[in-house]
């Protein structure tokens, strides 16, 4: 039905296209660099999902899926620092050239990067979790999994997107501020937060566990959200 | 927050291209999933593709495999013997066969096979039409579409509505091809595509090359994304005005050396390389320019018939003094000047970098290209006048040549026909003219300038040829137009005569007055703002200045900022938007009106202060190779697409897109990475590259490994709702 596409699409993915046309459309580098950092998830995903093919499908316990999110974001986390790294090969080509030109390439113009990065890491998870199965609601029917039956399948893949792309954005913001400060501690927090955040899922196998997990991964979500405004507006003031 | 920022226009150039063909596969696929969700295929939608074999759902993968290489290879082949075929009716001028054939493609594209499919998606969505108002308005959707697209020049942002409409349904079209013969097509149209274009003899590359021989434009339907007056680029346009204010003199130290002579002289900036400091434009690039002006000197004079050309060249050659900026007022100025101040674009900085000569050099010839009637009276300071009025009275005449040529518009440039052919053609029995088309550019340019430039024409690609012209088109204008905010706002100073003096001589040549103004387009647009441009030019129409300085004492003298800052206002988006709508339309203005050019809108691209910047040279899509000393390859401003590219990245995205929308998305991503990668190359190599090799390779890797291994992970990852 027509009406659970969009209903579900906005929820998911409403606040999601206004930030990127409020922040990121209006500057086509951070167009460009939230497509890339999707492209490079992908990859990530294609190749986790690689290692995995062998063992698909996974029996459907709590078992294997405990291991393979670990593993799985075990591998975010390590790509995220090599995305660090090409931010800051970035940085440094882009520090140049404001040099050569004399524009201003600041603070704030670096986290406007990070984001575009973080951004393209959430949009990518939110596109294949959940945007690639939306269409199946335009037919008639839906569906639900017998543990949680409140909510089909596809409202929690909205919320999972809405709640994901808030975490994995701040996540890449907090944690290329860990590394540029080379606070590790903040760094550890950060893989540990993913961890944790992918581990609430798990309760979705516990029956009723989606009326608990979804709605504390969206206020996660937020939570660090509101932690990555607050970091956003310290270093603006500093950089003014 | 008083400097712009790097990021505010960084890679505008690059979305600018991503956007259309997002927006072509996004369209593609909603009319896949509409109105062909199972993925029906059919042999007989596009006969070609299915000659050989037709795919049986029963056959085995073996059986299919081998009938689809069996009808790529055909399809290929078709493909090939067309180009062929293509490229020898162009090499042979029919151009007339070449131009009804396309217009007969492209009218039954837009009027039966638009009807089809919109009829089509009615019937879907359950709503009615009646058949007269369909007949009627896609009647007029098609004539107007292909004449905008072949024969007139229509606005430019239509123009690319109307080719991205062709990519989509050619590209739908091509989704009913069977699934293997489509997996396999795609892929050998990449290998093709590369030795079409790469290999020596491929057809064409020497299309290509032919095209660039004859400074002519592809017969072909290209996509060519330059700013058309969108929102993002007149923001940019925004920036770069604050910016240009904002730098100006930035690194360049000996920035306005000339302070209070400066004004007067900068009318004529070209000649005067003094003046050209304080631009902005200098900071940084001083070969780049060189390339800008090379190249549009080059089309100039192309375009003049030999005698001419020889004129020009000793007009350049002697003429040099005749330009001394300090004579400006009353002097040759009035087209000269102008003409010089286009050239100047490039060749003041050639200037910055160089000397005068150049600069003076390209300026002269290209005055005499451009009133083609008296070359000599540019020498003349006297005559000047009588020159432009000459000139002037002669251009409703030229226009309407032209715009019977064809060839009109600024946009939408077709090929040229007979007429300008005529004109193009005495070029090489120029004395040092013809093949040697770089050369003779260069030679004025004195000893040190020749071998970049030359090197640079060698280079330089289709792209950067036809391209640069309409960006420069459109800062010419910008200049001009800031030049006539300036008069209002000055509230008297330019008599209209001198407006329409300028006018003139800006508007008729549209092609070759953008061509000119590489530089001081951007200068203008910048240096409009620049208090010192301004006084001298009339109104910082440096470009359109010239003439406007020829008559007049500075203006606005007044460097104070608050000058400026009253004109930028009068480019607001629905101007901008106007200015450049009207910018295309050239051919068609009744003469006594301000030329669109002149109306036209600033280039609103805002990178180039980056290019200054960075050292980024080639922005019209000069190539500046790599001589500007920038640290970065940088891109055209204007980059072009084949229209073809767009079709197989919609086809391939629709192909998807009957599997799953996994595969949509997994195949958007690797296209435009892969078309990333292409730009890349492009600002790398400088030269017209494939552009399907790396995006169609990634695409269909990217759609084989979704399917394949993603797809199975991911699904009962979510319907188990575990996510990470």
């Amino acid at each position: 039905m027509p009406i659970d596409f969009f209903g579900l699409f906005f929820l998911g993915l409403g606040p999601g296209i206004a930030f990127f046309i409020v922040l990121i459309a209006r500057k086509s580098f951070l167009v460009l660099l939230a497509l890339f950092s999707a492209f490079l998830w992908l990859v990530v995903l294609l190749f986790i999902s690689a290692i995995f093919r062998a063992f698909v499908p996974l029996s459907p316990t709590i078992g294997p899926y405990t291991g393979m999110l670990a593993a799985s974001v075990f591998i975010e986390e390590a790509v995220r620092y090599g995305t660090w790294w090409l931010h800051r090969v970035t940085l440094n080509t882009l520090d140049g050239m404001a040099r050569a030109s004399g524009h201003r390439f600041g603070l704030l113009d670096k986290l406007y990067m990070a984001v575009a990065w973080g951004y393209g890491h959430g949009a990518c998870h939110a596109v294949f979790f959940f945007l690639s199965l939306l269409p199946l609601t335009t037919g008639d029917g839906t569906l639900y999994v017998a543990e949680c039956p409140q909510m089909s399948v596809f409202l929690v893949g909205a919320l999972y997107s809405l709640a994901f792309g808030m975490i994995l954005t701040s996540l890449t913001v907090i944690a290329f501020d860990g590394y540029m400060n080379k606070n590790y501690l903040v760094v550890a927090a950060v893989a540990l937060l993913h961890w944790g955040a992918a581990f609430l899922t798990l309760l979705n196998f516990q029956r009723d566990g989606c009326v608990v997990s979804m709605p504390v991964l969206v206020a996660l979500g937020l939570l660090l959200t509101g932690y990555t405004v607050a970091l956003c507006w310290k270093k603006g003031q500093v950089a003014r | 927050m008083a400097t712009p920022s790097l990021l505010d226009d960084l890679g505008e150039e690059v979305t600018g291209i991503v956007a259309p063909v997002s927006l072509c596969m996004a369209v593609t696929v909603l009319l896949v999933r509409l109105l062909n969700p199972e993925g029906v295929s059919s042999s007989n939608t596009v006969l070609i593709a299915s000659i050989a074999y037709q795919e049986q759902a029963s056959d085995s993968s073996g059986k299919k495999f081998g009938g689809a290489l069996l009808n790529a290879l055909i399809f290929v082949a078709v493909v090939a013997g067309m180009t062929v075929v293509l490229f020898l009716l162009f090499k042979y001028k029919c151009y007339k066969f070449i131009f009804a054939y396309m217009g007969f493609a492209v009218f039954n594209i837009f009027f039966f096979i638009t009807g089809a499919l919109f009829i089509q998606v009615m019937q879907v969505i359950d709503l009615h039409i009646d058949a007269f108002s369909l007949a009627y308005g896609l009647f007029n959707f098609s004539i107007v579409g292909t004449l905008g697209l072949l024969f007139m020049p229509i606005p430019l942002l239509s123009k690319q509505v109307y080719l991205i409409w062709v990519g989509i349904i050619v590209a739908y079209i091509f989704t009913f091809i069977p699934e293997w013969t489509a997996w396999v097509i795609l892929c050998f149209m990449a290998l093709y595509d590369i030795v079409a274009v790469l290999v020596p003899g491929g057809p064409l590359k020497a299309l290509v090359e032919l095209a660039i021989e004859r400074q002519q434009e592809l017969p072909a339907l290209i996509y060519e994304a330059r700013p058309a007056g969108g929102r993002p680029y007149v923001r940019g346009w925004g920036n770069r005005g604050q910016r240009g204010e904002g730098e100006e003199g930035g690194p360049e130290g000996p920035a306005g050396p000339d302070g209070p002579g400066g004004p007067a002289a900068n009318g004529a900036v070209p000649a005067a390389p003094p003046n050209v400091v304080p631009s902005p434009h200098a900071n940084g690039r001083g070969p780049r320019p060189v390339a800008e002006a090379s190249s549009p000197a080059a089309s100039l004079e192309m375009r003049q018939p030999t005698t001419r050309a020889v004129h020009g060249q000793g007009a350049a050659a002697g003429a040099g003094a005749v330009f001394d900026p300090y004579e400006a007022p009353g002097s040759p100025g009035g087209t000269g000047r102008r003409r010089a101040g286009g050239v100047s674009g490039g060749g003041w900085a050639q200037a910055a970098t160089t000397r005068v000569a150049p600069a003076v050099g390209a300026g002269a010839a290209d005055f005499t290209g451009q009133t083609q009637v008296q070359p000599m009276r540019l020498s003349m300071a006297g005559e000047a006048d009588a020159a432009m009025e000459a000139q002037w009275q002669q251009q409703p005449q030229r226009r309407r040549q032209r715009s019977q040529g064809g060839g009109a518009g600024s946009g939408p440039r077709p090929v040229a026909e007979g007429r300008e052919q005529g004109e193009w053609q005495p070029l090489p029995a120029a004395p040092e003219g013809g093949a040697a088309g770089a050369a003779l550019r260069v030679r004025p340019g004195g000893p040190g300038l020749s071998e970049p430039v030359a090197a640079d024409s060698g280079r330089s690609s289709p792209r950067s040829h036809t391209s640069m012209e309409p960006l420069l088109n459109q800062r010419a204008a910008a200049a001009a137009a800031l030049d006539r905010d300036l008069k209002d706002f000055d509230g008297a100073a330019g008599p209209s005569s001198r407006g329409r003096v300028s006018n003139s001589s800006a508007g008729p040549q549209g092609r070759e007055m953008r061509s000119l103004q590489p530089g001081a387009g951007a200068s203008s647009g910048k240096g409009a703002l620049d208090p010192y441009l301004r006084g001298p030019s009339g109104g910082g129409g440096v470009a359109a200045a010239g003439g406007a300085a020829g008559g007049d004492p500075p203006r606005l003298t007044n460097p104070g900022t608050m000058g400026v800052r009253a004109v930028a206002p009068a480019f607001d988006a629905e101007r901008l938007a106007e200015a450049v709508r009207r910018n295309t339309l050239d051919g068609e203005l009744p003469a006594s009106e301000p030329p669109p050019q002149l109306a036209g809108a600033p280039p609103p691209d805002g990178h180039h202060p980056h290019h200054r910047g960075h050292g980024h040279h080639h922005d019209g899509g000069a190539d500046g190779g790599g001589e500007g000393g920038g640290d970065l390859p940088d891109l055209p401003d204007s980059i072009k697409l084949g229209l073809g590219d767009f079709i197989f990245y919609s086809m391939l995205v629709g192909r998807a897109a009957m599997y799953d929308f996994m595969t949509v998305f997994a195949a958007y991503l690797a296209i435009i990475a892969g078309l990333g990668l292409t730009l890349l190359c492009l600002a790398v190599f400088q030269k017209a590259l494939p552009a399907l090799p790396f995006s169609i390779a990634l695409g269909v890797a990217f759609y084989f490994l979704t399917r394949l291994t993603l797809e199975p992970f991911l699904i009962p990852l979510a319907t188990n709702l575990a996510f990470f």
